[in-house]
């Protein structure tokens, strides 16, 4: 199948831009059960930091500095959807899973799938 | 015999007229009438939220029934209201916690805030009506954080139109002032004390280093205030030794004392006081005193002597001040177990018998019941063999007493479970330290030895200044606990003085001056602030007092930590407690995730909940206002269960 060559990094970009500013939703405004604590904080800087990797997966889609990004990224998508489960912030759940959902199609993209 | 008709006749013209005269030059003076007001029946035939627990009798009950369980899901919020008065330590004030329930009388909702003013407010609206500030300096005199537990209400059995201060509110402060407002106004009650304001700290005449704190509003019957106060806990050996006042509601007068501690032993000891609410049966004439533990809190050496009215429930006669009857509930008390919560009266039906019963919740986790015009027991209560241990000076008590019904909220027999998942996170951090715990069953006593002895549950409790509800249609009682576990230390003088750490609420360094041992206090949990414990946490229990079994338990909230909530399965610490009403409802916060909920009482399902800014850590209120009923809780928030606060009162109704 082919697929655009950077349809996973935008996808990842897009998400996490979405996540991020969810999780600043939740830390900033209150009565959302999380303003201000150290968890929600914890999710606004692992979600920007998946945006800077889709950054750098859509510069540079190809190397082993590709692939390393693309392991941390993954732990990162996952890692930061764990959290918000229990952060209790379902919507930044959602788009960590977008999110995911990127790495992968940039993954299979950089196999060899990409269409230029 | 000589003729004493003219003489008669004129006894039968002028007495009259000397007695009218007298009536007129007292109402001049001081409105007032002698005749002494009806005694308040136990279940109020109308909605009453006038005081601490609702009602004198602490059952928390309301009558109403326009929210229920088949519209409770659709409670919305009413209005809420922000005080103004929190503040988090960060700058010059103290740390403030506001563990209050308003109260609702005179068709006003007053409340008192921990920046010690006073708040009218419109019930339906949140309208301010008026406010009145106490000016008192706001330092930690006695506690760790600025506190208030509210305000308290009185009226006169038959008011005198257009006379002032025929209703009053009355605010204690930080200092032990009593402060008596008129109710529709705010303005101070120039017949009450010094235009207004009572010193109750003139009344502490031994170990007076500290103030006696009023944290807890006055407990009002008839035309009197039953008062106590607060103490510092932990500092010393010697401290204000416990004592309750009863005071005119109208001049502040002195009526009468009860000294908790007796003379021969007064100055070399002290607290024992009765800091929380306390409850009333103006049937029987009694008032009942939830009374603390001795000074200081964890060790004894200083007070081997006997003080039979520490750590128990107390009967005294409202008018005399006499003690009735007793009941200790830990004998040599060295762990703080102070009896926390005013003890809830109920009538209730065991085994065909009609039985005046009393219910008293406790730090411990037992919950003890007996015949609250006798004090005897309803289901045996055994003194059973604890544990000695061997600080330096103690005298330990052989033996504690322990409820056989209804069955303890916490299984005390031996050391908690270790969750694994704090002790994997920790790398066996859990583990260790457990095995480094001595723990020989309930009421190990603190010890040097090692990193202490565990204690399940602790000063944290079990269960806290809620207290217990209590339905007297179903006579069901409905109670809140904490399952946290804990460890205590005693540190030999010489070592506690190179200790690091600071005193916390119910946690950390507190020195006893005077004994040879400071303390810590810490909770069991791992590097991360896991708790090291199996959960639950807390739990929500439906008991019937019919046999004393327990109908329904459940977790109820969700421990929160850097704003990671556990599974609800888990349940959370709580401190406040509940209301339950007609509807078949029970209202209550109390847990760390900062939201309030409504559950069946029938089946202890979840059926409404809402976030608010901070944990509620007192009860709520439930009151009707012309023609719609409302919920309202207090979110100020405690250290002890979270460092989280704020100054809000939010109010909830049905859509209208």
């Amino acid at each position: 199948m082919a697929i655009h060559k950077h349809a996973g990094a935008v996808t990842l970009i897009l998400a996490s831009l979405v996540g991020f500013g969810i999780a600043l939703y939740f830390y900033l405004m209150p009565l959302t059960g999380v303003n201000g604590t150290a968890g929600a904080l914890l999710v606004v800087v692992s979600s920007l930091l998946m945006v800077i990797a889709g950054l750098v997966l859509y510069r540079v889609p190809s190397g082993t500095f590709a692939l390393l990004v693309r392991v941390l990224t993954v732990l990162g998508t996952v890692g930061t959807l764990a959290a918000a489960w229990f952060l209790h912030e379902f919507w930044l759940m959602a788009a960590m899973a977008i999110a995911l959902l990127g790495v992968i199609i940039d993954s299979v993209s950089a196999k060899g799938g990409a269409r230029p | 015999m000589r003729n004493v008709f003219p003489f008669c006749f004129l006894i039968a013209i002028f007495f009259p007229l000397a007695c009218l005269a007298e009536v007129a030059e007292q109402d001049v003076s001081s409105p007032q009438t002698d005749q002494s007001p009806p005694p308040t029946p136990l279940v109020p035939d109308e909605p009453v939220w006038n005081s601490f627990h609702g009602q004198l009798s602490g059952q928390k009950y309301s009558p109403l029934t326009q929210i229920n369980t088949s519209n409770a899901d659709q409670l919305e919020l009413a209005w809420e209201y922000r005080t103004g008065d929190v503040s988090d330590g960060s700058g010059e004030l103290p740390t403030s916690v506001w563990s209050a329930t308003p109260v609702y009388a005179n068709e006003t909702l007053y409340l008192g805030t921990p920046f010690y003013r006073i708040i009218a407010l419109d019930p339906a609206t949140g309208e301010e009506r008026w406010t009145f500030d106490t000016k008192s300096s706001l330092e930690a005199l006695t506690q760790p954080a600025l506190k208030n537990r509210g305000v308290a209400y009185w009226e006169a059995e038959n008011p005198v139109e257009g006379a002032a201060c025929q209703k009053i509110i009355y605010l204690g402060t930080m200092d032990a002032r009593l402060f008596a407002v008129d109710a529709d106004t705010g303005e101070p009650c120039e017949n009450f004390a010094d235009s207004g304001v009572l010193d109750v700290n003139q009344w502490n005449d031994t170990n007076d280093r500290w103030p006696l704190s009023l944290l807890q509003p006055p407990t009002v019957t008839g035309d009197h205030l039953i008062l106590g106060w607060a103490g510092k806990d932990w500092a010393s050996s010697q401290a204000p030794p416990g004592s309750v006042f009863s005071i005119d509601a109208r001049t502040g007068e002195l009526e009468w004392t009860v000294n908790l501690i007796s003379e021969d032993i007064r100055e070399q000891t002290g607290t024992a006081n009765v800091w929380t609410a306390m409850t009333v049966d103006g049937q029987l004439g009694l008032v009942y005193l939830p009374v603390a533990s001795p000074s200081p809190n964890f060790w004894g050496g200083n007070r081997t002597q006997s003080i039979p009215l520490a750590t128990s429930t107390t009967a005294v006669d409202i008018e005399t001040g006499e003690v009735v009857w007793s009941r200790q509930w830990v004998h040599h008390d060295i762990w703080d177990y102070d009896t926390s919560a005013a003890p809830t009266l109920m009538d209730i039906t065991v085994d065909g018998e009609n039985i005046p019963a009393l219910m008293q919740s406790t730090k411990m986790g037992f919950l003890f019941v007996v015949n609250r015009e006798t004090g005897e027991d309803v289901w045996p209560i055994e003194e059973r063999p604890v544990p000695a241990g061997n600080a330096e000076g103690e005298v330990y008590a052989d033996t504690q007493p322990f409820p056989t019904k209804p069955e303890p909220l916490l299984d005390q027999a031996e050391k908690p479970d270790i969750w694994w998942a704090a002790d994997a996170i920790g790398f066996g951090e859990c583990s260790r330290l457990f095995e480094e715990l001595q723990y020989d069953g309930m009421y190990s006593p603190p010890t040097t030895e090692r990193e202490g002895v565990l204690a399940f549950p602790a000063s944290a409790g079990g269960v806290q200044w809620g207290g217990v509800a209590f339905d007297p249609q179903s006579q069901t009682a409905i109670v809140n606990t904490s399952h946290i576990t804990q460890y205590i230390k005693l540190w030999p003088r010489d070592e506690y003085e190179g200790q690091e750490g600071e005193s916390g609420n119910e946690e950390g360094l507190y020195p006893q001056e005077g004994a040879p041992y400071g303390v810590s206090l810490q909770v069991a949990e791992n590097w991360l602030g896991m708790p090291c414990w199996e959960p639950p946490y807390g739990e929500l229990v439906s008991i019937d007092m019919k046999t004393g079994d327990v109908n329904w338990r459940r977790p109820t909230g969700e421990s929160q930590k850097y704003g990671f909530y556990m599974p609800g399965s888990m349940g959370s610490p709580t401190i406040g407690g509940p209301a339950v009403t007609a509807g078949g409802l029970i209202f209550i916060g109390s847990t760390m995730d900062a939201k309030v909920r409504a559950y069946s009482l029938a089946t202890g399902e979840e059926l409404w909940s809402d976030l608010l800014e901070a944990p509620v850590v007192a009860n709520p209120a439930v009151y009707e206002h012309e023609g719609r009923q409302y919920v309202a809780f207090i979110a100020g928030g405690n250290t002890i269960i979270k460092n989280q606060l704020a100054d809000q009162i939010a109010v909830y109704a049905l859509p209208e």
